[in-house]
């Protein structure tokens, strides 16, 4: 008889899957889908960013990255300035907490001390460049409301269209955008392109992912241009030397190895 | 210092260099260029001239590390311009910071020449008592106004509490201007050392800490040896201290109070500042991510104050409790170009002092920066006693 239920259960659990596949999936069924598929507790690389302005500036930053998932919900990340000489050494560590306000700690050498900062909200530009704080971070799947338009092509490939829109004021005031426009390849599930809109829903940026690089059998997205079309500047985000799960203990992600930047 | 001192130092940092090399660690630094103009004396050069400072660092494993930075600061308006003078007249040669970092489980040591500041508010920390400041070399780099001193310094970490503990052998003071003939400073033996201990802690978003610091009032206590003649004293001081910051949302608010034990705890001697509480709150805001702005008010309170002694002293009497505030704002102007205002008032006094610059960031490592230093104030007022020594400056600094 026992052995009859968990055949029953095995049964309708095959079921209930297969009628998921077999319906079209929704907005919100690809967007949670393409979150979770990210495999690793923690993660480091080394980070260039190059920041290009309309009137034909470059910038170069190099950033140790260090990013953690821990078992409270919370992701942690830790970021070390190694290049250009006159930023080398800022550490930056933010702690992103499920529930309840985000901490961030800003080591400048200069100055030799760590300092709790306030946050202009995961709207923030991340170290002045078009990247947010919000782009870099984990997207909260509930946040948003999903809606499928009607699928494209993206450089051939079949590509899923998604609209998103933030739920509250509260996530609109947060992350500062009325409106992100997803672009998903269908058969991997990578987020290619995004097109984001201001509050006021004007078109403000549009992300460009160049490059994936494979890690732990996950395309994990390694070369992002980021275009604000409103002040006409780039953003190029480059991970190099991807390292995953090689156990970064949570009390690294700490004041304490903040300042311990030599 | 003489010439006889810097060759063993130069060699002392080619052997640096060439370790470093065997360790395959860094060698960096910085050269700059630098004019500092006081434009209340017919546009007089205070300082001009170029620095070169040298950084090595390195780690050796995972326990341990070093650090030195070494300045050669060539000041032209410092050399003697004459056909007799050597060309090296203008140079100094010191060593900024040099220590060693040891590590282990549950502690950090860092022992050597080095900056330990403590406080969470800006500009005015009534906590940070341990390295002096160089009054007559203000500029936008801290290392050039706050004074590094001979420190062992242990961080003891147990969870979320951290106790920190220093020893500081020998007493560095302020560097100033002073009215005095002559001062005595305490003698370097162990029985004048000066230590401090700091418990910090946090609960959810709010960083808090106490201190304690037993040492010297880096500004000397003037007193009159028969008139006029006038010497200046550093006397011992015990710091208890507290601050916090905590943050919400765009919003950080904090606050660091001190109360300094002098050598009059009943108030009876007139040349002597008498025990006195030195608080801060403060508030910063980020409206956006090109805005920072910081708010703060300082309030300082004098116990066992009596009028009629305080006024024995020549220098006139201070009042019981007085009231200053002091701001700063950052603006990003445009992309690589920011301009930040430092300023500090006192409402008893009317005086004020600011802090101004821009700086462009050229090209990686590269920073051009231009300032203001300006004092205002009545003539007996702190700021209004410098109301002369106003300076606009420029800077150029590559980084390597």
């Amino acid at each position: 008889m026992r052995y009859l239920s968990y055949a029953s259960s095995v049964f309708i659990m095959l079921l209930i899957t297969s009628l998921g596949f077999a319906r079209a999936p929704t907005g919100y069924d690809i967007m949670e889908r393409m979150l979770n598929q990210s495999t690793w507790d923690d993660m480091q690389a080394t980070v260039t960013l190059t920041l290009k302005t309309s009137r034909g500036e470059t910038r170069v930053r190099t950033i140790d990255f260090y990013s953690k998932e821990s078992q409270d919900g919370d992701t942690r990340m830790l970021m070390r300035f190694t290049d250009p000489a006159d930023v080398e050494g800022t550490g930056f560590l933010m702690i992103e907490h499920d529930n309840g306000e985000d901490e961030r700690y800003l080591y400048l050498p200069a100055l030799r001390r760590v300092k709790r900062i306030a946050a202009s909200g995961s709207g923030g530009n991340f170290m002045s460049s078009d990247f947010t704080y919000y782009d870099i971070g984990s997207p909260e799947l509930e946040d948003w409301n999903y809606t499928r338009q009607a699928d494209t092509t993206f450089a051939g490939q079949k590509t899923f269209v998604i609209e998103c829109l933030p739920k509250t004021d509260q996530i609109r005031e947060d992350t500062g955008y009325g409106k992100i426009i997803r672009f998903i390849l269908q058969d991997k599930l990578n987020n290619v392109k995004s097109v984001y809109f201001d509050e006021s829903l004007q078109r403000k940026k549009v992300l460009d992912v160049k490059e994936y690089t494979e890690v732990n059998g996950v395309d994990f997205e390694s070369n992002m241009v980021m275009h604000d079309v409103q002040i006409d500047h780039t953003s190029i985000m480059e991970f190099d030397d991807i390292q995953t799960d090689t156990g970064i203990p949570e009390d690294f992600f700490s004041q304490r190895y903040l300042q311990r930047m030599r | 210092m003489s010439y006889n001192k810097i060759f063993p130092l130069l060699l002392a940092i080619f052997i640096c260099a060439t370790i470093t090399n065997i360790h395959a660690q860094n060698l960096s630094g910085y050269v700059k260029s630098f004019g500092y103009v006081n434009p209340n004396d017919t546009a007089r050069f205070d300082r001009a001239g170029a620095r070169l400072q040298l950084q090595v660092d390195g780690r050796l494993g995972m326990d341990a590390a070093y650090f030195a930075a070494m300045d050669f600061n060539y000041d032209a308006a410092k050399s003697a311009h004459s056909p007799f003078a050597g060309r090296g007249g203008g140079l100094t040669i010191y060593p900024v910071e040099a220590y060693v970092d040891i590590f282990t489980d549950h502690a950090d040591f860092r022992l050597g020449q080095q900056f330990i500041f403590w406080g969470t508010a800006d500009w005015v920390n009534p906590t940070d008592n341990i390295n002096p400041w160089d009054y007559e070399n203000i500029s936008s780099e801290i290392e050039d106004y706050r004074i590094p001193v001979m420190a062992a310094r242990g961080n003891f970490y147990l969870g979320p509490v951290k106790l920190q503990a220093v020893g500081i052998p020998f007493f560095e003071p302020d560097k100033m201007p002073t009215p005095t003939d002559s001062l005595i400073t305490p003698e370097n033996r162990l029985s004048n050392a000066q230590f401090g201990l700091k418990l910090a802690s946090y609960v959810g978003t709010l960083d808090y800490s106490l201190s304690y610091f037993h040492g010297y009032d880096q500004s000397p206590t003037i007193r009159h040896a028969g008139q006029p003649v006038l010497y200046g004293e550093y006397l011992p001081i015990d710091v208890y201290g507290a601050d916090f910051i905590t943050t919400f949302g765009s919003w950080a608010f904090k606050g660091e109070s001190a109360y300094f034990r002098t050598e009059d705890p009943d108030g009876s001697d007139p040349f002597i500042d008498n025990p006195y509480l030195e608080s801060v709150v403060g508030v910063d805001y980020i409206p956006t991510d090109k805005i920072s702005l910081t708010g703060q008010l300082v309030h300082n309170f004098t116990f066992q104050y009596d009028k009629d002694v305080e006024q024995l002293n020549p220098q006139g009497a201070s009042p019981q409790q007085t009231f200053s505030t002091a701001v700063r704002t950052q603006w990003e102007v445009m992309k690589f170009v920011s301009y930040q205002v430092i300023g500090v008032y006192n409402f008893e006094d009317g005086d004020s002092f600011a802090l101004t610059f821009l700086n462009w960031d050229m090209a990686d490592g590269v920073g051009l920066t231009f300032g203001g230093l300006l004092f205002q104030g009545p003539h007996n007022s702190p700021f209004g006693r410098t109301a002369k020594q106003d300076q606009i400056f420029a800077e150029v600094k590559v980084s390597f």
